[in-house]
């Protein structure tokens, strides 16, 4: 039996690994979706692409791995969670592939002027981002469980909690794309992503005070089964 | 809204939706990356610049494919959780590592040298260059490996025992890997997408030489593109036959519904070409058959007996009409596609391979019909393994999750409205980059930022200053 919790304790820390990186490495790249809207010019936005292009693809690899390994290693916490997190799962998909096209396509269009790709990059990074914050709070106030099934509707995840994880990890995301922009870009791109991540690391300070005074009173909306499974990947 | 429907039916029609509309892109992309490796190759061994410009326009096509293999790919990973949560549950020890191990030795290795793959020939030096592209080629393989394997396990389960909460666990991962119908499927799936990138690829040479015969990257791609079906083509029809006699060992009633035999036929079955299958009836209707020659096929004996789904509980049947036409689309297209590549070879004889008009407007033509079969077999052998998840074992009804129609009606709607809006944005770009020929010069996916500044469309003559030949 040891054996079989330390396989457990190993897979718990190989997604846990997973999501971690993938938070970060796509957490920089989500949030340059996030801030597009604050960077109008074409050669500005071209540049800020053209920093994650070779990479994103590698980025969001890792996001699979975490699905792929849930199921693997823990399928009775995947068969429970998706069902209950299934519209903000569909909408991080939806948003995933908007933003996950306009990488190849906005190099695409023969419109000239402004280009139809961009807000789709952005308003799906906006999306994706979104969701998972949502999910995050979501797995955090706990799901409604029956026997080995999800019992809940398929509106249960939205509580004010759960909207407040969400834009909280806006404000991450957009902290991490900005400085992104700081590492990789120079001259006037370089200068604005600077004063942009000054202003989104007290708003993240802010975020994270929020989420954490919070957090106490989340599991109390759902007393059922605030579950260890839910914990597991969060 | 969705009144009429159950959830379970709703889920299955999204499934076979993105499922659909994903496969037809890594069919694509595992026949293109390796296409691409070919062609570098031979540009490393030869010098000629040809092959490298080929290599800089395919790769522009093959970058938009992949994207959009990717994204749509995603969905897949997440859907057996969202839709299927049962079957994930039930199943997810035995299927989840196998995907675990595409994640780990197939994405990780494609997202790794992709990068260098698109944008890296003037930064790493062509050997380098050559091995991620040739480390991409593997990835897409391997993916296809271990998703094969998924798929043929359910199909064919083995090696696997069930724990007390009822969930297959693997007894032997060798056995759960290998499975009995995984090799047919792996070289009938590899040979599939090799053939569909041939006829785009060929239609693509043929379009062009029909304006202008002397192109020489058309001319180059087309004939390349001919060979690889004359060659394969036979291959792929004798590996189908070996897959069907697989199926008809471990699911014969997989192959009952492919040849609409309702009835058994103790001595001899009548192959029947065409007819209409009435399921409530049990019987086709108006057949158009050749006596005793399904017996010679599946059994090798004119007398030999065939049992129909007489012998199977009604309740397993799985839907004959659905199986018996995609299974003779399937078929029908893997001999017109041997009947292009004999064509070829003929024209190609008479030294007129660049000349026969005939032969352009065919393979042209034949430009989707690659994807059609892929997309009518999988079809068939999936449609075929109904009503069952995991076959046998696993009904489909048990599978689903426990969620209300609404909810998977209104995410059905939204993936269908975005895969048209998004993916066929996408085909219009590939088709718009088809639409022009290679240009001596050619150069690959936009990636400099000074370069990419002054245009958007990537016209290859302006920029050919900064051909990728260096």
């Amino acid at each position: 039996m040891s054996v079989a919790i330390d396989l457990a304790m190993i897979w718990a820390f190989i997604i846990a690994f997973a999501v971690f990186v993938y938070v970060v490495m796509d957490g920089f790249d989500l949030g340059l979706g996030i801030l597009f809207p604050l960077f109008p010019n074409k050669a500005d936005r071209d540049v800020i692409m053209n920093s994650v292009a070779p990479v994103w693809d590698g980025n969001e690899t890792w996001l699979v791995l975490g699905g792929g390994g849930l199921m693997a290693a823990f399928p009775l916490a995947y068969a429970v969670l998706m069902p209950a997190l299934y519209t903000p799962m569909i909408a991080m998909l939806v948003g995933l592939i908007f933003r996950g096209v306009a990488f190849e396509f906005r190099w695409r269009t023969t419109r000239s002027g402004r280009n139809r790709w961009d807000p789709a990059f952005a308003g799906g990074s906006l999306l994706a981002a979104l969701a998972q914050g949502v999910a995050l709070g979501a797995i955090l106030q706990g799901v409604h469980v029956e026997g080995r099934h999800y019992a809940g509707g398929w509106w249960d995840w939205l509580t004010p909690f759960s909207v407040l994880t969400g834009l909280c990890l806006l404000v991450g995301y957009a902290l991490l794309g900005a400085t992104w922009l700081v590492m990789k870009t120079e001259g006037e791109v370089r200068d604005r992503a600077y004063r942009l991540s000054w202003a989104l690391v007290f708003a993240m300070l802010g975020a994270i005070g929020a989420v954490s005074i919070a957090t106490p009173h989340s599991s109390a909306l759902n007393t059922r089964s605030a579950g260890s499974h839910g914990r597991m990947s969060s | 809204m969705f009144e009429g429907f159950d959830a379970v039916t709703l889920a299955r029609a999204q499934f076979a939706f993105t499922m659909s509309f994903h496969i037809v892109f890594p069919a694509f992309s595992i026949g293109l990356a390796s296409y691409l490796a070919v062609l570098e190759a031979l540009w490393l061994w030869t010098g000629r610049d040809v092959f490298i410009n080929l290599f800089q326009y395919w790769l522009k096509i093959f970058a938009v494919a992949f994207g959009m293999g990717v994204v749509s790919g995603i969905v897949m990973s997440y859907q057996f959780g969202t839709n299927w949560s049962a079957f994930s549950d039930k199943t997810g020890p035995v299927v989840g590592p196998l995907m675990a191990y595409e994640v780990l030795t197939a994405f990780f290795l494609e997202a790794g040298f992709l990068g260098v793959m698109l944008f890296g020939l003037k930064r790493v030096g062509r050997r380098l260059h050559f091995f991620a592209t040739l480390m991409v080629a593997i990835g897409t393989l391997i993916s296809a490996f271990w998703i094969l394997s998924a798929n043929s396990w359910m199909q064919t389960p083995a090696g696997y025992v069930v724990n007390a909460e009822g969930q297959f666990v693997a007894a032997s991962w060798l056995n759960v890997i290998f499975n009995p119908s995984f090799p047919y499927r792996l070289v009938h799936m590899v040979l599939a997408a090799y053939l569909t990138t041939a006829l785009v690829v060929g239609a693509v040479g043929a379009f062009h030489l029909q304006r202008d015969s002397h192109l020489a990257g058309p001319r180059v791609m087309f004939s390349m593109a001919m060979w690889m079906a004359t060659l394969v083509a036979p291959i792929q029809i004798l590996a189908g036959d070996q897959h069907g006699l697989n199926t008809l060992q471990h699911q014969p009633a997989k192959v009952m519904a492919m040849e609409g035999h309702y009835q058994s036929h103790k001595d001899g079955a009548p192959l029947i070409l065409f007819g209409l299958p009435d399921q409530a009836a049990g019987k086709v209707r108006f057949p158009i058959e050749i006596p005793k020659l399904s017996s010679l096929i599946l059994k090798h004996s004119l007398d030999g007996p065939l049992a129909g789904l007489d012998t199977v509980p009604r309740e397993n049947w799985p839907p004959v009409p659905i199986i018996f036409w995609s299974f003779r689309i399937m078929v029908g297209i893997g001999f017109l596609i041997m009947g292009l590549g004999l064509f070829s070879l003929f024209e190609r004889w008479r030294g007129k391979l660049y000349q026969s008009r005939l032969l352009h407007a065919c393979a042209t033509a034949m430009g989707p019909a690659g994807f059609v079969a892929v997309l009518a077999g999988w079809i068939t052998t999936e449609t075929g393994r109904q009503p069952f998840t995991v076959y046998g074992l696993l009904r489909t009804a048990d599978s689903a999750s426990p969620l209300a129609a609404p909810a998977v009606g209104s995410s059905l709607i939204a993936f269908v409205i975005v895969y048209f809006a998004v993916f066929s944005a996408g085909i219009i770009y590939i088709l718009r980059l088809m639409a022009q020929p290679p240009h001596p010069g050619e150069h690959g996916p936009p990636s400099h930022v000074p370069a990419r500044a002054a245009g958007i469309t990537p016209v290859a003559a302006a920029a050919s200053a900064e051909g990728a030949v260096g």
